[in-house]
């Protein structure tokens, strides 16, 4: 039976994790300048992470008008995107943004049942 | 043998193809703005509709005119501002070549920043003429607008009219300033011969009574008159940045005590009363000693100008933590609420008959305020209402440690000074050449004028 290669970095976050339960969250967030979507699409998950994840982020705007090429190598084929970078496995949600709910299970914060994790 | 995929494998392919399933479900259901979509030249934005709105918004309300040009500079597109800088409606213009804007003797450098702009950035100054001829002076920026195969041109249009008119009135505000210290220094120069001519008369005109009087009412009038010059200098001075402090350590006492003699005559004017309240130990601050005392004598001779006859004027130091407080309070007419908070500024004097019988320039508060804020403290005005009187408060840093010593200044004894000197007084005004020379030859010395080198 082939064991399986297990990433060290990932093994690395998790016994970080483990010990402290306080990963370090790195976002990037995708938006097309001043739509109203885009607005509301950052003050919402900046409510998140200050909310969730106080001390421990870091939140990236990055318009993809101004920045296509950043675009393009992160595999963004709409807007607005959320990234989760950090911790691993890396996450994508695209669309409505003001589903808090949503936005928690997409970025590994709540399980299926909205539990924290 | 084949390896089976296990539980975190199956995990993460799962969460992928949901990742995928929702990516979909939100493009169809129009939550998104815009997608990107890989192009021959690199990736493009598709802006679905409503994103573009804003910026739509933006360019047909701002200030500056935005134009769209294609490669032979006709114009595609112009927003309101645009259209209203060239005095035609918008319709006129779409289709029409940009060039024609311009007086002929401008295109060819159009032409020319119309080229290099397919390719980078470019920016210049030009004119427009419009419909009815008059000229327009403009700053253009031109940037490369790449829209599928063609290049367009987009255009930046800023109207320097403003800018200029904001020129000329500073060019116009510095000839005011220029002028008024020209004024002032020219305006002092009679006041010299002027002021040694009537200490002369000082010294001989005890002998006959009608003399006397004559001489101090010109004495006191040329005193006046030197003090409102010196305002208007000071005031120009500070105004161009050039006046200098010469700081020193000095005793704060000393400076109330010469301020107050030299308002004396003021004061008894008025028929007031002033009193002088300070503490036992010194106060030294660092200071220049002649500035402090202009300080103190603007706010005393304001005390008493601005008190009918017979009222109070209460002048008091005391420490207040690390600072010294000199307030001078009176009973006079006071500051009206709604003045107190432009009292300091230039020009600004409170209404009324005392105001206008008594003169002044409405400069010595704002002096007072800027000889404050250039010793590191504040000065703050309070006052009930009108009737009421009023009372300045000069908040002043004490002085910590050493600093310049003092200079010894010679004490002024009121008896005519005396020394004897082989004096040479060039001027080249023969007046005050002449005045001076005969004021010194009265002191005892002798003297020999030249009116020049």
């Amino acid at each position: 039976m082939r064991k399986k290669q297990v990433s060290s970095t990932e093994a690395f976050e998790r016994l970080v994790a483990a010990t402290s339960g306080q990963e370090k969250y790195l976002l990037r967030l995708y938006v097309t300048g001043m739509t109203p979507r885009s607005t509301s699409a950052i003050a919402q998950i900046k409510a998140i992470c200050q909310e969730h994840l106080e001390g421990r982020y870091e939140l990236e705007v990055i318009d993809i008008y101004q920045h296509p090429t950043l675009a393009k190598d992160e595999q963004i084929i709409a807007a607005p995107t959320l990234i989760k970078k950090l911790p691993l496995p890396l996450r994508r949600l695209v669309g409505d943004l003001s589903n808090k709910q949503r936005v928690l299970l997409g970025l590994d914060l709540r399980d299926v049942q909205g539990r924290p994790k | 043998m084949m390896a089976e995929p296990n539980q975190r494998e199956m995990e993460e392919l799962r969460r992928r193809l949901e990742e995928a399933e929702e990516t979909l479900r939100a493009i169809r259901s129009g939550e998104v703005d815009a997608l990107v979509v890989a192009g021959t030249e690199g990736e493009r934005v598709y802006t679905l509709h409503g994103a573009e709105q804003p910026y739509r918004i933006l360019i047909e309300s701002m200030q500056q005119g935005a134009v769209t040009l294609d490669g032979e500079g006709a114009i595609l597109y112009c927003n309101r501002s645009f259209a209203d800088m060239v005095k035609r409606s918008h319709e006129k213009v779409i289709g029409t070549a940009f060039a024609e804007f311009l007086p002929s003797s401008q295109r060819p450098s159009l032409a020319a920043m119309l080229n290099q702009s397919r390719t980078c950035s470019c920016e210049g100054e030009f004119q427009f003429q419009a419909a009815d001829g008059t000229f327009l002076p403009v700053y253009l920026v031109l940037n490369p607008l790449p829209l599928g195969d063609s290049v367009s041109i987009c255009v930046v249009v800023t109207d320097l009219r403003e800018q200029k008119k904001q020129q000329d009135l500073q060019e116009a505000s510095q000839r005011k300033e220029q002028f008024l210290a020209t004024l002032a220094h020219e305006l002092r120069n009679p006041l010299a011969p002027v002021r040694n001519a009537v200490q002369i008369l000082c010294m001989k005109a005890p002998a006959f009574p009608e003399l006397q009087w004559a001489t101090e009412i010109i004495e006191r009038q040329v005193q006046q008159m030197t003090r409102l010059i010196d305002d208007l200098l000071n005031v120009s001075r500070i105004s161009r940045n050039k006046l200098e402090l010469r700081k020193e350590r000095v005793d704060l006492l000393r400076v109330v005590q010469h301020a107050v003699e030299t308002s004396q005559p003021f004061i008894e004017e008025g028929g007031h009363e002033l009193k002088v309240l300070h503490p036992s130990t010194p106060i030294f601050l660092n200071a220049d000693p002649t500035r402090l005392e202009q300080v103190l004598l603007n706010l005393l001779n304001n005390a008493a100008k601005y008190t009918e006859q017979g009222g109070c004027i209460l002048l008091t130091t005391e420490r207040q933590g690390s600072d010294v407080v000199v307030s001078v309070k009176d009973t006079g007419i006071g500051i009206p609420p709604e003045k107190l908070s432009t009292i300091f500024e230039m020009f600004s004097q409170v209404e009324g008959a005392m105001s206008r019988s008594k003169g002044g320039l409405g400069i010595g508060l704002y002096l007072v305020k800027r000889l404050v804020e250039m010793h590191d403290g504040t000065v703050a005005a309070h006052s009930e209402g009108p009737g009421k009187g009023c009372e300045f408060s000069v908040h002043l840093p004490i002085l910590v440690e050493q600093a310049v010593p003092p200079t010894t200044g010679a004490e002024q004894d009121g008896r005519t000074p005396r020394s004897s000197f082989r004096i040479l007084v060039v001027d080249d005004n023969k007046d005050n050449a002449s005045s001076l020379a005969m004021l010194l030859t009265i002191m005892g010395n002798t003297v020999r004028k030249a009116y020049d080198g």
